[in-house]
């Protein structure tokens, strides 16, 4: 007699689900930058809200059929921070004083949300990842700082490899620029906290090291939309470093301080 | 602060269309959070997840909301 694979094994269905789950998001996003690219950045960000509002109301779908279901509605909760960020990007007022990156605004209610749900103990049942050393002795110190260096020499090499023919930081310093450098350095650690900090632990709990490889993939596609493929590179190179180095150590300083110094140096030496 | 607003202002005195579209997806989610919250018969629990979500959901677009409404006022004001 043939069993389905929901009862013979009740977990790889789940992660089957949840990859399909996770298929079926990212069409909706792939056809929501279609439609920013053809039609502009209002329809593209109608788009990104009605996935973001779709989300949410699928968590307080499952929270209200399926109360016990936790783990379900917190990843579908920390999933929504996905299409929230492209939306952000799109419709942050766009301040021409910040002359190095415009639109970096959106950092700052993303930031805001990050540290929000980073705090939330409702997302997570187990411990989550910490924001200082997670023991003592020097292993644990040379891990975080062997990440946050690897940030520093990718930021360098990104300052040098992307072209860029605007205004430069260290030429005629002003506040504004500052500024514009203080937000972009920001945007760094913000995308490390809510996509190793927040997302990956629990899509890591509810679908092992696949959830961390979709946490990853997330944050590389939000970090190529905000900064096109040659600037994304860099940071998607350390995305892929602090996905293993988070997972593994439970520890998420290297990675915000690799974060920070990566774009810091990104928008301070082009 | 005052200087850099002088000299390039923030251009905000019209808000650009796309600005909006947050706006209405908080607009939505605080109406159904006042009409979930009126709704009788609900777990304790049930409530409070219902509540984790509505608020993890409009935080950042309250933020949002109120940057914005700053800048205006500083644009406006300043």
């Amino acid at each position: 007699m043939a069993l389905s694979a929901v009862l013979t094994s009740p977990r790889r269905a789940a992660r089957t689900s949840l990859l399909m789950g996770a298929l079926a998001m990212a069409a909706a996003l792939g056809g929501s930058e279609a439609v920013y690219r053809v039609a502009g950045a209002f329809w593209g960000a109608v788009c990104f809200a009605v996935i973001f509002l779709a989300i949410v109301q699928l968590a307080l779908l499952v929270s209200a059929r399926r109360p016990a279901d936790g783990q379900l509605v917190a990843l579908l909760a920390v999933a929504s921070l996905v299409p929230l960020d492209r939306l952000l990007v799109l419709s942050a007022p766009t301040l021409p004083f910040l002359r190095l990156d415009p639109n970096a605004l959106w950092v700052l209610p993303m930031g805001l949300a990050g540290v929000y749900a980073y705090q939330a103990r409702w997302l997570l049942s187990k411990r989550r990842p910490l924001l200082r050393l997670p023991g003592p002795g020097w292993r644990p110190l040379a891990i975080q700082t062997a990440v946050a260096i690897t940030g520093l020499g990718l930021g360098v090499l990104g300052a040098d490899a992307v072209a860029y023919t605007g205004p430069h930081a260290l030429i005629y310093p002003d506040a504004a620029k500052w500024t514009g450098v203080a937000l972009f350095a920001l945007a760094g650690g913000v995308g490390e906290l809510a996509w190793r900090g927040v997302l990956q632990p629990v899509a890591a709990e509810a679908a092992g090291p696949m959830g961390v490889a979709v946490c990853f993939i997330a944050s590389a596609y939000v970090s190529v939309a905000w900064m096109g493929f040659s600037a994304a590179g860099p940071v998607i190179v350390l995305s892929g470093l602090t996905s293993v180095v988070v997972y593994r150590t439970r520890c998420l300083s290297g990675a915000v301080a690799g974060g920070i110094l990566l774009n810091l140096l990104m928008a301070m030496l082009r | 602060m005052t200087y850099l607003l002088a000299s390039v202002p923030l251009k905000l005195r019209e808000i650009a269309p796309v600005g909006f579209v947050p706006m209405v997806a908080l607009l939505v989610l605080l109406v159904e959070r006042e009409i979930i919250r009126a709704r009788p018969g609900q777990h304790r629990q049930q409530r409070t997840a219902t509540r984790h979500v509505l608020s993890l959901a409009v935080f950042p677009l309250m933020v949002l909301f109120l940057l914005l409404a700053g800048l205006r006022f500083l644009t406006i004001h300043g």
